[in-house]
């Protein structure tokens, strides 16, 4: 029994209710029933207060989970408008870091221009006289030879035992005559011919120097290769064997002098990479299932090692020393293949070569393609 | 006009230029005007107070004045000369500038297509030939009008042989003002 009952029964119906209970309708029931119903009252009204009690903290906990949840939902947007700050910061940098790229790039094109346009026209004095002197001297030997085959005729007219005679077959055979006859035109020639590659060399340089900033027009790239290879010859030719493989290849929209710029560099860096002989080959080829060209170049070079690849588009980094590799080559390579919106590849074996490959869409997005438009 | 034919100037601060192009027009055009070559283009300025020109062949870039402000003067003495110039700058900045100020005739470049040189010369000196044929029947038929006095055709007679000799004051260094 609940102690409280049995303390109430005790005081209504004495100390040994067990013994001796009042009569039914005695005061003491009544009392007794009147003190159990009020415990039962009470008891409902604690439980409804309890229960009340409940109530206002489940509100109250409910409310605190919605703070709860609020704050934690601002605290994910905040969360994403970091990351999204950090995301534009990031593309900034990237901006940043292209335009600084591009700002070199026009910084070392304008002062290869000057020096193009100086040497130009330093070199264009030598060649145009030597050009014309080897032209004239042509036409004075031409007439020499006329003079020689006269003096001949002479001789031959001349009696078998005259002196005069036998002194001009003698100074003949002497000079070799018929030796000079053969060779002086191979050496005006081949003379000739080295004067128009000089000539042509300059004009390569003057004609790459001033790239015209940005135009997209529709071009065929094989010329543009073949003329960089001109230029380059030079530093090609003494450690390397050329091998050309120029796949027929549809017009592309593109800016030609930039794209030689990047053949350049490549040409250039595979030389380098040469230590003493070998082989570069340049191939052009068409990749109609994506759209795109790709010109390869792979040399027979030291490579690059692998801690070395990730870096190799980063301006100013070099592995030559002061004076032979600023380090831009590549990154303003990578700048230019980006602009048209193409990719390069690289693939690098240490001591066995390396192969880039530049991949380049035929038909640049809208906005430059009408750039094209307007130039064709 | 006189029994001199007029010549040809040629004007190169590069001696082997001027020789090559002196040489080249020797054998192309033997029966040709006669040539003469300057390395300096003030030396070539004095000549042209001496005698007359048909033609003047400039380069542009020289050590001691650059070949507009070269022909420019050489206008100035002898006008009716045509103007050339012969350029290794292929820079239409000059070229653009060189027909504005001075009335170019022709722009060659360096280095030049010898064959070219000698057309486009020989074309120079025909014109030359028209235009002063042209001149001289103008000033003929002015003096038949009567509308020239004895001194106007002695003073065009002198001009002709030395040119600017009527126009000119010698300084006392020997220096050259004009008297516009
Ligand atoms: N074909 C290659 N073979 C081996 N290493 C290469 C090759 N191409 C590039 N590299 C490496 O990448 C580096 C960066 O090349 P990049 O063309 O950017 O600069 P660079 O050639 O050193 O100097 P720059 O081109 O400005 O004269 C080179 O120094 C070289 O170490
Ligand atoms: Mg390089």
């Amino acid at each position: 029994m609940h102690p409280l009952l049995e303390r109430q029964i005790r005081r209504h119906l004495g100390e040994h209710p067990e013994t001796v209970l009042p009569p039914p309708g005695d005061a003491a029931w009544e009392h007794l029933f009147n003190a159990i119903g009020e415990s039962y009252e009470q008891l409902d009204r604690d439980l409804l207060l309890r229960e009340q009690a409940l109530n206002l903290t489940s509100e109250e906990l409910n409310r605190r989970n919605d703070d709860l949840r609020r704050e934690l939902a601002e605290r994910t947007e905040t969360e994403e408008a970091l990351q999204r700050e950090k995301g534009e910061q990031a593309a900034l940098i990237t901006r940043l870091e292209d335009a600084k790229r591009q700002l070199l790039y026009s910084e070392k094109m304008a002062s290869i221009g000057q020096l193009a346009a100086g040497v130009a026209h330093e070199i264009n004095n030598p060649v145009g006289f030597v050009q014309s002197n080897i032209n004239t001297l042509a036409g004075y030997v031409e007439d020499l030879f006329a003079l020689t085959d006269l003096l001949e005729e002479v001789a031959a007219g001349l009696p078998d035992d005259s002196p005069l005679g036998r002194k001009i077959r003698e100074s003949c055979e002497r000079y070799d005559l018929e030796f000079l006859r053969e060779d002086v035109p191979k050496l005006l020639s081949e003379s000739r011919d080295g004067v128009s590659r000089v000539r042509k060399i300059v004009q390569d340089l003057r004609d790459f120097s001033h790239p015209d900033e940005g135009k997209f027009a529709w071009i065929d790239l094989n010329p543009g290769i073949v003329s960089t290879l001109n230029i380059v010859n030079n530093e090609l030719k003494y450690k390397a064997e050329v091998i050309t493989e120029l796949g027929e290849l549809p017009l592309i929209e593109a800016n030609q002098n930039q794209l030689n710029q990047v053949f350049l560099n490549l040409l250039v860096n595979a030389a380098h990479a040469i230590k003493d002989k070998g082989v570069i080959n340049v191939a052009t080829r068409h990749l109609p299932e994506s759209g795109e060209v790709c010109i390869s170049i792979a040399d027979t070079g030291a490579g690059i090692p692998p801690e070395n690849l990730k870096r190799i588009f980063d301006p100013f980094f070099t592995t030559k020393p002061v004076g032979k590799g600023t380090g831009l080559g590549l990154s303003l390579s990578y700048g230019i293949v980006q602009k048209h919106h193409g990719r390069i590849e690289v693939d690098s074996q240490e001591r066995a070569g390396t192969l880039f490959q530049v991949f380049l869409p035929i038909h640049q997005p809208a906005a430059e393609a009408s750039a094209a438009g307007q130039q064709a | 006009m006189n029994n001199r034919p007029p010549r040809i100037l040629l004007v190169d601060d590069e001696p082997a230029v001027l020789s090559a192009l002196a040489r080249l027009l020797h054998r192309q055009l033997p029966a040709g005007p006669e040539v003469e070559t300057f390395t300096s283009p003030r030396a070539a300025l004095a000549r042209a107070w001496e005698v007359p020109f048909a033609l003047v062949v400039s380069d542009y870039r020289m050590a001691e004045m650059d070949g507009i402000a070269f022909l420019k003067e050489f206008a100035e003495i002898q006008p009716h000369a045509l103007r050339l110039m012969l350029s290794g700058a292929a820079d239409f900045d000059v070229l653009v500038s060189a027909v504005n100020a001075v009335g170019l005739h022709r722009y060659l470049i360096k280095p030049w297509d010898d064959e070219e040189v000698c057309s486009v010369l020989q074309g120079a000196y025909a014109e030359f030939g028209r235009q002063e044929a042209d001149r001289q029947l103008a000033l003929e038929r002015q003096r038949q009008l009567g509308q020239l006095s004895p001194e106007e055709i002695e003073r065009r007679r002198l001009e002709a042989e030395e040119p600017g000799i009527t126009r000119v004051n010698w300084g006392p260094d020997g220096a050259i003002h004009l008297d516009d």
